[in-house]
């Protein structure tokens, strides 16, 4: 079971019997209790439940997280998320883009030490811990798609010029072999296809749902990227393709 | 991309169709070169690209394994370092080959002094001599022994001498080393004037700004392949031009994330066997590892991986799994101990004319067995456990033997994971597994190494074991030579260690 898969159950047994502890968490889950403690500083980490001897309870005022119904293949998002992170390195630096899949990577940035991290994504920043990171916003138009938060526009693209990451985490609407990235809104292409030229490396967060279709606007052709992390198994062209040109495809293993 | 030379003039220097291999490995491969007369040419490349290899055959050094050397058009044999510089071909290597205790003049003359009947002509050699110095540049008492001068002058001298030889093909091996940057400005002034004369010449280096200064075409090697042949190194960005001539070997194709090192789970000292084939090993893996192994034929790595498994009698030195010192008498210990095998190259890892409920619960179905009872409900879910979490599409029921070779693969691999151990013994899994295959192969060992597992690598294939190891351990007739990191790794020094 994946820590994103955890902590859902461990937020829906708060949230119905408002505390919860160690021991029962431990056998319910089969987990240790190492493991059951590191997802509640998580938690708590979010503003989620305070810790107390034995267990956690849950804050009265605790954020209501983005309610599942709102992030499409959540489960799916945490486990791409889970993989990208070990793509960074304690002290990297690196682009954040816009969308649910980055959001939920933006949370997990607390596993990393040292890190320089400029977004668009707005609906991320209230996720990152500003103290511990050093994070860029990239201020623009906000445009609110899907309920995603982001910023776009001339005043983003004039605060680029004198960018460069060493990473770029980015999302696409659709993902096919010929056509390449594609994304079905304007909005986040002008940043998006900025930041691919500042980058050095370009990885694509992308779940398998998103492969063999094509939307409105190209972004970059599929050899344009470093990098695709995805959950799903994909069609055997994609694996052929990426890897003879060497492009790293990382996917998940429940092991 | 040929020169824009190519309409008006011959190559004076062609190499077609070069190949070589060293024991069994390509170092060059298929190589089509022209050089011309007056042209500036770098070479640029990693170590390991092949450069040296390539050089050594233009200097006839090394002869090429196929393809032909063609100098002004005419076809020849350059069978030796001398005859290549009877032809016009001279070699020049970092350590310049002067005779120490001679003067500048008599090395620059040595074996081409200017006779006068019996008698060295004086005058005109004195006369001869001014030249070819004025033209160097070089400011030196003719008089004093060559062993006096500094590194950059004697490289002057060198050059006189192979031109005073009448060299039209300058090989300049990575000269610049030992060089200041006056040193190095005054040397590249001095082969532009030489390329001036119409002298053609070739100089390889790694170091890529260096070759923007001294020559406008850049051949980039790597892999033994010509990656590039670039007319104008002005019309390329530096990033380009890394990327040309790095490539990482196609490291950037494997899935391996660092994943923390943990505790020691498995060591090996001072490790000999029976017939000494492998002698005095030395070895450690960590949780999160995935250490390689490897070493040309006959040098015992698999052997050694033999003894890890108890298939093959340690004769002298520790095994120790989790800190406490182990002996092993055969596969089923070692399992019991913590270490399972996988052989990519055979299938007698299964049992072919059983079905997969077997196979994945087989070596471990005590782990099932509840007060003496085994459930075959208990079978067929974790059987199908398995081969779920490994998205192996298989139908638990058919016989193993009428599946593809991928899903086979990861019937086994169930096996071994349904064994739970954490150190996980793998000799050539990728062997017989298509692109595919492999990408998953390769994704399963990473996800292994975050949970703690410790991976042993057995492979020759240089590119994978680059690309997926933390560390790598290069074995020779039966010893361990050379251990590297993975910011190390590369193919030349796992050849050449």
């Amino acid at each position: 079971m994946f820590a994103g898969q955890r902590i859902n159950i461990i937020k829906k047994i708060l949230l119905e019997q408002k505390q919860v502890d160690i021991n029962t968490l431990t056998s319910l889950l089969n987990v240790s209790d190492v493991t059951v403690r590191k997802d509640l500083d998580s938690l708590e980490t979010d503003g989620f439940l305070r810790k107390v001897h034995g267990g956690a309870i849950l804050l009265e005022d605790a954020p209501l997280d983005i309610p599942k119904s709102d992030i499409p293949d959540l489960q799916e998002k945490e486990m791409i998320a889970d993989l990208a992170i070990t793509l960074i390195d304690d002290g990297d630096n690196f682009y954040l883009g816009p969308g649910s899949t980055c959001l939920i990577l933006a949370k997990k940035l607390n596993q990393k030490k040292n890190l320089t991290v400029i977004t668009n994504n707005a609906s991320a920043l209230s996720y990152i811990d500003c103290s511990s990171v050093n994070l860029l916003f990239i201020g623009g138009n906000v445009v609110d798609y899907n309920n995603m938060m982001f910023t776009h526009g001339e005043k983003a693209l004039a605060y680029l010029e004198d960018i460069f990451v060493n990473k770029a985490f980015i999302g696409a609407d659709c993902v096919d072999l010929e056509a390449g990235l594609t994304i079905n809104h304007s909005y986040s292409l002008d940043v998006y296809k900025k930041i691919l030229d500042k980058s050095r490396q370009t990885i694509l967060l992308a779940d398998k749902s998103k492969f063999d279709k094509i939307a409105l606007q190209l972004l970059c052709p599929i050899s344009a990227i470093s990098a695709l992390v995805t959950e799903g198994d994909l069609p055997e062209k994609y694996k052929r393709y990426l890897y003879q040109n060497d492009i790293k495809l990382l996917t998940s293993f429940d092991l | 991309m040929s020169s824009a030379n190519s309409e008006l003039y011959e190559s004076v220097f062609k190499l077609a169709g070069i190949s070589k291999s060293f024991d069994g490995r390509p170092l060059l491969k298929n190589i089509d070169l022209d050089f011309y007369p007056g042209q500036i040419c770098s070479i640029l490349g990693e170590n390991g690209a092949g450069k040296s290899t390539l050089i050594k055959i233009m200097a006839g050094i090394l002869q090429p394994d196929q393809g032909d050397i063609f100098i002004q058009g005419k076809k020849v044999r350059l069978k030796s370092p001398y005859l290549a510089k009877k032809m016009g071909i001279h070699f020049v290597l970092q350590e310049p080959h002067l005779v120490p205790f001679l003067n500048v003049e008599q090395n620059v003359f040595l074996g081409n002094e200017m006779n006068h009947g019996l008698f060295i002509d004086q005058k005109k050699h004195l006369d001869a001599y001014h030249k070819v110095i004025q033209f160097m540049e070089l400011d030196i008492d003719p008089a004093i022994p060559v062993s006096e001068l500094n590194p950059s002058q004697k490289m002057n001298v060198e050059l006189a001498k192979a031109i005073v030889m009448g060299a039209q093909v300058l090989l300049l091996d990575e000269i610049t080393a030992p060089f200041s940057e006056q040193q190095t400005k005054k040397m590249f002034r001095i082969i532009k004037k030489l390329a001036q004369q119409g002298v053609c010449v070739i100089f390889v280096s790694h170091k890529m700004d260096e070759i923007r200064d001294i020559s406008k075409r850049l051949v980039i090697i790597r892999d033994g392949n010509i990656t590039a042949d670039i007319e104008n190194t002005e019309d390329v960005v530096s990033d380009k031009i890394v990327q040309l001539m790095t490539g990482d070997s196609f490291r950037n194709r494997y899935p391996k994330t660092r994943a923390p090192k943990g505790r020691i789970l498995l060591e090996v000292n001072h490790v000999s066997n029976t017939s000494g084939t492998v002698k005095d090993i030395d070895l450690r893996l960590h949780e999160g590892e995935i250490v390689g192994l490897t070493g040309l034929r006959e040098s015992g790595k698999g052997t050694l991986a033999q003894m890890l498994v108890g298939m093959e009698k340690i004769a002298s030195g520790t095994l120790k799994i989790n800190n406490e010192a182990v002996k092993l008498k055969n596969p089923h210990e070692a399992m019991k101990n913590g270490i399972v095998f996988f052989s990519g190259n055979d299938t007698n890892n299964l049992f072919l004319q059983k079905d997969s409920y077997f196979n994945v619960t087989i070596s471990n179905l005590f782990r099932l067995a509840h007060g003496g009872y085994l459930s075959p409900r208990e079978v067929q879910k974790a059987s199908e456990s398995y081969l779920h979490k490994l998205k192996a599409e298989v139908d638990p029921n058919q016989k193993v033997h009428v599946l593809s070779t991928g899903n086979k693969q990861k019937v086994a691999f169930s096996k071994i994971l349904f064994t739970n151990r954490k150190i996980l013994i793998l000799e050539n899994p990728s062997a017989n597994l298509d692109i595919p295959s492999k990408v998953e192969l390769y994704n399963i060992m990473n996800t292994l190494a975050h949970k703690k597992c410790g991976i042993l690598l057995i492979s020759s294939d240089i590119h994978e074991l680059i690309g997926m190891c933390d560390r790598i351990y290069i074995m020779n007739k039966g010893q361990v030579k050379n251990e590297l990191e993975y910011d190390e790794a590369d193919i030349h020094k796992i050849f050449y260690y």
